[in-house]
C-alpha cells in the first residue's frame, strides 16, 4: 500500500509498504531515516521512540498505516540545520552518548518531557526515560544531560 | 590534555541519527536474508521442505544443510560457534541456523522462511546443571602450596544463572562482492577478528576482505565472536552475485550470539583466629554450550586477589544443549567475585571482623598464586577512601538494624579487580594539507569511547586541538591494532598512537628539510604545537603540506607487546553500596553507590567515569534482575527485552566514581589499565553482602529477588 | 493483508461484520509486538485510531475504548483514582502515551493492569457489532488466559464506570521500579454508601478475578457509617481471604506462594490507605460545618 505522511516537516511518500510493518520499518527501510533504531520491536527499549502527532510513541509498535495523513518527527529533525537542539547539545557535552544505539530515542523522549516540564526534578527525569533502556551509561551522564538540557532552555 | 574531561568526538552525529551502523548501510540492489533455526535442542535433521518458500514471491535462494553454501571448517577459537553454519545435520541447540532464505525484500524473506519445515530425529536436550551431563570433566586445576590446612573455618555454594549481554544493536552484516573482493559492514569488536573469521571460513584470501563496523551498537563480549550471519551473508552473496544483508532478531540473538554460562563455585576457607586466610579451595563448574567451545575459568579470580599461602582451584565444564556460551563483560570475574566477596562477607560476620578490616588483613601485597610483585597496587587506598567517603564506619554490627519506614536499609562493600595486559598494536597518523590529522588502527568504539581516545592522544602528541585530529576506527585496511576485549584498548592502542605521532612529526620534518618548495629547505628545524620552526620562520604543517604541494605525511607506529613475566598487572577497586529491602514484599532496591578505582592513567576523566557507572547498572542487573530461563526443550524462554530484565533509568541510585589515577610507569609509558570491566566485578557480592546487612537473610543463589528475601 | 481504515464506528463494525477475521489495532501495544515477532499474521488489521467516538470521554462516566493510559491519568484522575493510578504503572511513557484500556480488555493478559481495578469498580464493558450492543460486566467478561466474551463480529467499544464513591487504591509489585510487567497485583474500591467494597487481584490465576469472600468480610466487618481506625484482625483477614481468592503459577517473575504472600499484604494496606482516607473524609466532613 501506499503511505503519505509529513515526516520532520516534508510531505512523503512510501510505496509498496506491507500492511503489518511498522512506522519505524517505514522510516528506515523506505524513508530513507536509519536514525531511530530497531532493537526490541517490542517497545521495551525506546530506541524507536518519535513524535507521532507530537506525542513520543515507539515506532516499533506504530502500525505504517496508522501514520497515514499524520506527523512524524525523528531524531534527523530536531535540529536546525547545522544547530543542534539544546538537549542533543547536553548529550554530547554531559558525556550522555556512548554506543549511541539507545541515543536517538533518548532524545526525543527527553526533548518532549523538557516541552512539557521545564524543570524537571530528578525522579520526573528518571519516570520520563523509564521506559528507554541503556546498556552502556549507567544512566548517570543521561541524567546530566537533561539537566544541563533543562538549565539552558 | 590527558585526564582532563572531553567531549565525545562521535557524539555530534550520534545524537543526530547520522552514525552510521551495520543495519544501516544502504547499498543498490540490496537483498535481505533471513534465518531459519532447529525448533528442538538436539537430535539430527532428517529432511527439509523448501519447495513452497523456493516458490514464495521475491525469493532468490533457500540454503540448508541439504543444499548448504560452501563454508570450511573454523580453524581459531573465536569463542563464538565451533562449527560454520548448514554444514552438517546435527542440532546441538534450539534455535541453531537450520536455513538462510534470501529474497528481495526483508518481509519477503521472513515470509519465505516461515514456510520452511523440517523433520528431525530428535533426542532429549542436556539442560540440567550441574545435574545429568553428557560429559562431565574436571579441567585445569591450579594449586599454590599443600592444600587445606587445619578445620575448615567457612564453606558455602554459591550459584549464577545464565545471563544475555543485551547490547542495544541486535547483530547485523551486510555483504557485497567486488570480482573476488569482498566488502562486509558488519557488527564486531574488532574488524580484524571477522576478517580472520571470513578467511577461513570462505577460503578467501584476508587480503581480499574489507570489513568495516565503523559504530557499533554495543558488545560487553558478545560480538567479539562471528555468528551464523556472518559467513552466510558473505557466502549467499558470493552464490547470488548480489548484496545481502542478514540482522538477527532479538531472539536470535539470545538463541545463538552467545550468553555467559551458568556458574556454581564451592568456597572453603580456613584462617587464623585473628581472621589471616591459611588457605582457600574454590571449587568452580561451569557450563559450556555445545553450539561452542569456551566456559568461564570461574573460580580463577580467586588465585589472584587475597593473600593465603595455600591456593586451590578447580574448573569443572558441564556441557548442555545451548548455543555458544562466550566472553560477557568479565568473564569469570564478575561471577568468581559474587563468590568470594560474599564468602569474605560471611567470613568476617563468622569472625565479628568489619567487612574492610579483613580484607586489609588478607591484601595481597605479592600476587597471590605466583608470589611476584604487581606492576602497581593501589587497593588498600581505594578501601580506606571509599570507606571514609561512604561513610562506613558508621555502619551498625548487627544484621536488620535499621529500617526507613517499611524499607530495610543495609549496605555492604566488595573488592573489584580486573587483569592488565598490553598487546601489540599499531596505528597510522596522517597529516593533511587542511590542518587536520587522523588516526587510523582496527580498533573498535562500542561506545567506549575508543574514538575520543585516539584523538586526545594524538591531539595530545601533535599540540593540536582535539577539534583538529579524525579518528578513523573499525576498517580492516588500517593498521592491526588492539580489538576491543580484555579491557585493553586503550591500555595496548594508546601508546602506539603516541608513536605513531611521533613518528609522522620526523616524516614531516624531513618533508619540510627535503622538499625544494620547502622554506625550511636545508635548514634545520622543530616540530611544536602543530608547527614547523626554524629561526624566525613558523608554519603550521598544513600550510606547509599545501606549500610543498604534497597531498599529506604519515607514519604507522607500533607499539610492541609487553611481555613481563617479573610483575602482575591488575585494575583495582572498591565498591560500597547501600540497599534497601521492603519488610513486607521483599522489593530489592539499590539506593546508594560508591565505586574507588585504581586503573592508572585515566585519559579521558568523562568517558572513563561513565564506563564503570555502566558496568555497576550492569552489575546491579545481574545481582537483582538478570538471568535467562531454559525449559525442557532447551529453549531459552524470556529471550526478549520484556520479559529478560535489565535494569531502567527509575532503578538507579547516583552512582559516584572516583579515581585514585597514579599511573602505572610498567605497563606503559601511558601509565593507562583497562577500565571497561572493573566496574563490573564484585558488584554483585556488594549488593549480596548489603541485602544481608539489611535483611539477615543471606541469598547465595543470583539473582537476588524477591522472593527470596521473606 | 489489509489494512482497513474506517473514519466512523458504524464503518468499523460492519468492516468486522463482514471480516471478523480482522484484528482490531489502536495503540498496537500488543498487536504490533506479534506483527514484529511474526508470531500472528491476521488477514487484515482494522484501524481504530480514526474513530471519534472511540476517542472521547463522557461524564457519567463512558470512557472510549481508544483513550490512552496518559489522558486517564491526566484528565480522569479524580474521578477515576484507581484507574489512574493503575494507568500509571503501565509500561513506559511512550506506551501510556499510545497504550489504551480496550486494548488491555481485548488482549485480556492476566497481567494487565487496569483488570483487577475494572473489576474492583464494577465496570461494564461495552461491545458493539452491527447486531447491536451488549453491556458485559468486568465479572464476565475475562474468560481465560487471553480469552475474553468478545464475539468474532464484535468490538469493544467503551467502558462505563462511575466516579468514584469512595477511596479506591491501586497496587503493584514489580522487580523494577519502571517497565515492569506486574509479579501480581490489587485493586481495591471502597462503596461508604453501599457498606460494601470491591476487591480484585491480577496476575494470580488465568484471569483477572474479584475475591468476593473478602468482599463480603469487609462488608460485614467494618461499619462505614461511623468509621472507626481498622483494626489488625480486620486487616488480616482481609489479606487472608484476598490470598485464598487467586490461583497463582510459578514462572520467571515469581513463585506461586510469593504471589499469595504478596498479594495478603497489598490487600492489607490498600485497605489501610483507603481506609485512612475514608476517615479523614468523614473527620473533615464534621468539622466542616463547625469551622
Amino acid at each position: 500500500m501506499r503511505v503519505n505522511v509529513t515526516v520532520n516537516g516534508e510531505q512523503r511518500q512510501a510505496d509498496d509498504v506491507w500492511e503489518g510493518e511498522s512506522l519505524l520499518f517505514m522510516l528506515r527501510e523506505r524513508l530513507g531515516l536509519p536514525g531511530s533504531k530497531n532493537a526490541c520491536e517490542q517497545g521495551e527499549c525506546g530506541s524507536c521512540t518519535v513524535y507521532l502527532d507530537n506525542v513520543p510513541v515507539c515506532a516499533c509498535l506504530v502500525a505504517a498505516g496508522q501514520a497515514q495523513d499524520r506527523s512524524v518527527r525523528t531524531v534527523e529533525g530536531l535540529a536546525e540545520g547545522d544547530q543542534l537542539d539544546p538537549v542533543q547539545e547536553a548529550f554530547v557535552e554531559a558525556g550522555a552518548v556512548q554506543c549511541g544505539f539507545c541515543t536517538p530515542g533518548l532524545v526525543v523522549q527527553a526533548h518532549d518531557l523538557l516541552d512539557r516540564v521545564p524543570n524537571p526534578s530528578d525522579p520526573e527525569i528518571r519516570e520520563a526515560l523509564a521506559g528507554n533502556l541503556c546498556r552502556c551509561t549507567g544512566y548517570e551522564k543521561i541524567l546530566d544531560a537533561v539537566r544541563l538540557a533543562a538549565s539552558r532552555r | 590534555m590527558i585526564g582532563r574531561p572531553v567531549d565525545r568526538v562521535d557524539g555530534r552525529i550520534k545524537v543526530t541519527g547520522a552514525a552510521p551502523y551495520a543495519a544501516d548501510t544502504k547499498i543498490p540492489g540490496v537483498t535481505c536474508g533471513y534465518l531459519v533455526t532447529s525448533t528442538i535442542g538436539r537430535g539430527r535433521l532428517t529432511g527439509m521442505d523448501t519447495a513452497a518458500a523456493l516458490a514464495s514471491p521475491g525469493v532468490l535462494a533457500v540454503y540448508t544443510p541439504f543444499n548448504p553454501l560452501k563454508l570450511f571448517a573454523y580453524v581459531q577459537e573465536q569463542n563464538d560457534e565451533r562449527f560454520p553454519p548448514l554444514q552438517d545435520t546435527e542440532i546441538r541447540f534450539f534455535g541453531q541456523a537450520i536455513g538462510f532464505v534470501v529474497a528481495e525484500t526483508w518481509e519477503q524473506a521472513r515470509d519465505a522462511a516461515g514456510l520452511v519445515t523440517a523433520t528431525y530425529d530428535q533426542q532429549p536436550p542436556v539442560t540440567e546443571f550441574p545435574g545429568r551431563t553428557l560429559q562431565a570433566f574436571e579441567e585445569v586445576e591450579e594449586v599454590v602450596g599443600t592444600q587445606t590446612v587445619g578445620d575448615i573455618t567457612f564453606t558455602a555454594s554459591y550459584t549464577t544463572p545464565f545471563q544475555h549481554h543485551c547490547a542495544m544493536e541486535p547483530h547485523a552484516t551486510v555483504a557485497t562482492w567486488n570480482g573476488d573482493h569482498l566488502t562486509v559492514y558488519t557488527v564486531s569488536q574488532g574488524a580484524l577478528l571477522v576478517q580472520r573469521r571470513l578467511s577461513e571460513t570462505l577460503g578467501v584470501d584476508a587480503a581480499k576482505i574489507h570489513v568495516l563496523s565503523p559504530h557499533v551498537g554495543g558488545g560487553f563480549g558478545g560480538k567479539w565472536g562471528n555468528w551464523a550471519q556472518v559467513p552466510l551473508a558473505c557466502a549467499a552473496s558470493r552464490a547470488l552475485g548480489r548484496p545481502v544483508k542478514a540482522v538477527l532478531t532479538r531472539e536470535q540473538v539470545f538463541a545463538m550470539a552467545g550468553h555467559r554460562p551458568r556458574t556454581k563455585q564451592t568456597l572453603a576457607m580456613t584462617c587464623t583466629e585473628d581472621g589471616k586466610l591459611t588457605s582457600i579451595v574454590n571449587d568452580g563448574v561451569t557450563s559450556r554450550g555445545l553450539g561452542g567451545n569456551w566456559s568461564e575459568s570461574v573460580a580463577n579470580w580467586t588465585l589472584t586477589t587475597y593473600a593465603s599461602p595455600n591456593l586451590r582451584v578447580t574448573k569443572t565444564v558441564v556441557p548442555l544443549n545451548l548455543g555458544a556460551a562466550t566472553v560477557m563483560r568479565a568473564p569469570g570475574e564478575a561471577n568468581g567475585s559474587f563468590a568470594l566477596e560474599s564468602a569474605m562477607d560471611e567470613l568476617a560476620a563468622q569472625l565479628g571482623v568489619d567487612p574492610v578490616e579483613l580484607r586489609l588483613r588478607n591484601y595481597a601485597t605479592l600476587v597471590p598464586n605466583t608470589g611476584k610483585p604487581w606492576s602497581g597496587k593501589h587497593l588498600d587506598e581505594c578501601y580506606r577512601l571509599g570507606a571514609e567517603e561512604f561513610g562506613w564506619s558508621k555502619r551498625p554490627k548487627q544484621v536488620r538494624a535499621t529500617a526507613d519506614g517499611d524499607w530495610l536499609v543495609g549496605t555492604g562493600m566488595a573488592t573489584a579487580t580486573y587483569g592488565a595486559s598490553r598487546g601489540q598494536a599499531s596505528i597510522k597518523v596522517r597529516l593533511h594539507p587542511d590542518g587536520t590529522a587522523s588516526v587510523s588502527g582496527t580498533a573498535a568504539d562500542l561506545g567506549t569511547g575508543q574514538y575520543t581516545v585516539f584523538a586526545i592522544l594524538a591531539a595530545d602528541e601533535l599540540g593540536i586541538p582535539v577539534t583538529r585530529v579524525r579518528p578513523d576506527l573499525g576498517d580492516s585496511t588500517s593498521p592491526a591494532a588492539a580489538n576491543a576485549g580484555g579491557s585493553n584498548s586503550t591500555c595496548t592502542n594508546g601508546p602506539a598512537v603516541q608513536v605513531a605521532a611521533k613518528a609522522v612529526q620526523t616524516e614531516l620534518i624531513t618533508l619540510a628539510t627535503t622538499n625544494p618548495r620547502s622554506p625550511f629547505y636545508g635548514k634545520e628545524v622543530s616540530y611544536r604545537d602543530g608547527s614547523v620552526s626554524s629561526g624566525g620562520l613558523t608554519m603550521s604543517f598544513g600550510t606547509l603540506l599545501t606549500t610543498c604541494d604534497v597531498g599529506g605525511v604519515e607514519a604507522v607506529g607500533t607499539s610492541p607487546r609487553l611481555v613481563d613475566p617479573e610483575h602482575g598487572f591488575r585494575s583495582f577497586g572498591a565498591h560500597f553500596c547501600e540497599v534497601r529491602v521492603h519488610r513486607l514484599t521483599g522489593e530489592p532496591r539499590v539506593t546508594r553507590w560508591l565505586s574507588v578505582c585504581d586503573a592508572g592513567t585515566i585519559v579521558n576523566a568523562k568517558a572513563a567515569r561513565s564506563q564503570i557507572q555502566g558496568a555497576v547498572v550492569m552489575g546491579i542487573g545481574q545481582a537483582l534482575l538478570e538471568a535467562t530461563e531454559v525449559d525442557v526443550s532447551a529453549r531459552f524462554t524470556n529471550a526478549n527485552l520484556a520479559s529478560y530484565l535489565v535494569p531502567v533509568h527509575a532503578d538507579i541510585p547516583r552512582i559516584d566514581v572516583r579515581f585514585l589515577d597514579h599511573s602505572d610507569p610498567v605497563i606503559s609509558g601511558l601509565g593507562a589499565k583497562g577500565i571497561g570491566e572493573l566496574g563490573i566485578v564484585g558488584v554483585a557480592g556488594a549488593i549480596a553482602n548489603a541485602v544481608h546487612h539489611a535483611t539477615g537473610v543471606r541469598v547465595r543463589d543470583l539473582p537476588i529477588t524477591l522472593d527470596k528475601l521473606l | 493483508m489489509d489494512f482497513l481504515r474506517p473514519e466512523t464506528l458504524a464503518e468499523a463494525l460492519e468492516i468486522k461484520a463482514e471480516r471478523p477475521d480482522a484484528v482490531p489495532i489502536a495503540g498496537g501495544t500488543d498487536v504490533m509486538v506479534e506483527l514484529n515477532y511474526d508470531h500472528r499474521r491476521p488477514a487484515a488489521l482494522l484501524d481504530l485510531t480514526r474513530i471519534p467516538e472511540l476517542q472521547q470521554w463522557e461524564d457519567g462516566l463512558r470512557v472510549g475504548a481508544g483513550v490512552p493510559y496518559v489522558r486517564i491519568i491526566d484528565e480522569l484522575g479524580a474521578q477515576l483514582p484507581g484507574l489512574a493510578m493503575a494507568s500509571r504503572t503501565v509500561g513506559s511513557p511512550q506506551i501510556r502515551n499510545r497504550g489504551t484500556v480496550g486494548g488491555n480488555l481485548g488482549a485480556a493478559s492476566p497481567a494487565g493492569d487496569t483488570h483487577p481495578v475494572l473489576l474492583a469498580s464494577d465496570a461494564v464493558i461495552e461491545v458493539a457489532s452491527v447486531r447491536g450492543t451488549r453491556m458485559i460486566p468486568a465479572a464476565e467478561f475475562y474468560l481465560g488466559v487471553k480469552r475474553n466474551a468478545l464475539e468474532p463480529d464484535e468490538l469493544i467499544v467503551a467502558v462505563h464506570l462511575t466516579p468514584a464513591k469512595g477511596p479506591q487504591q491501586f497496587s503493584k509489585v514489580g522487580t523494577r521500579n519502571a517497565m515492569v510487567i506486574a509479579v501480581c497485583s490489587f485493586a481495591i474500591s471502597l462503596f461508604p454508601q453501599e457498606n460494601r467494597v470491591g476487591a480484585a487481584v491480577g496476575s494470580a490465576a488465568p484471569t483477572p478475578r474479584r475475591a468476593p469472600e473478602a468482599e463480603e468480610f469487609l462488608a460485614s466487618a467494618l461499619d462505614f457509617k461511623n468509621p472507626k481506625p481498622l483494626l489488625d484482625s480486620v486487616k488480616r483477614e482481609f489479606g487472608e481471604l484476598v490470598s485464598r481468592a487467586a490461583s497463582p503459577i510459578d514462572d520467571v517473575r515469581g513463585s506461586a506462594a510469593y504471589r499469595k504472600h504478596a498479594l495478603a499484604v497489598m490487600a492489607r494496606r490498600t485497605l489501610g490507605w483507603a481506609w485512612q482516607e475514608l476517615l479523614a473524609k468523614k473527620n473533615g466532613s464534621e468539622e466542616r460545618p463547625c469551622a
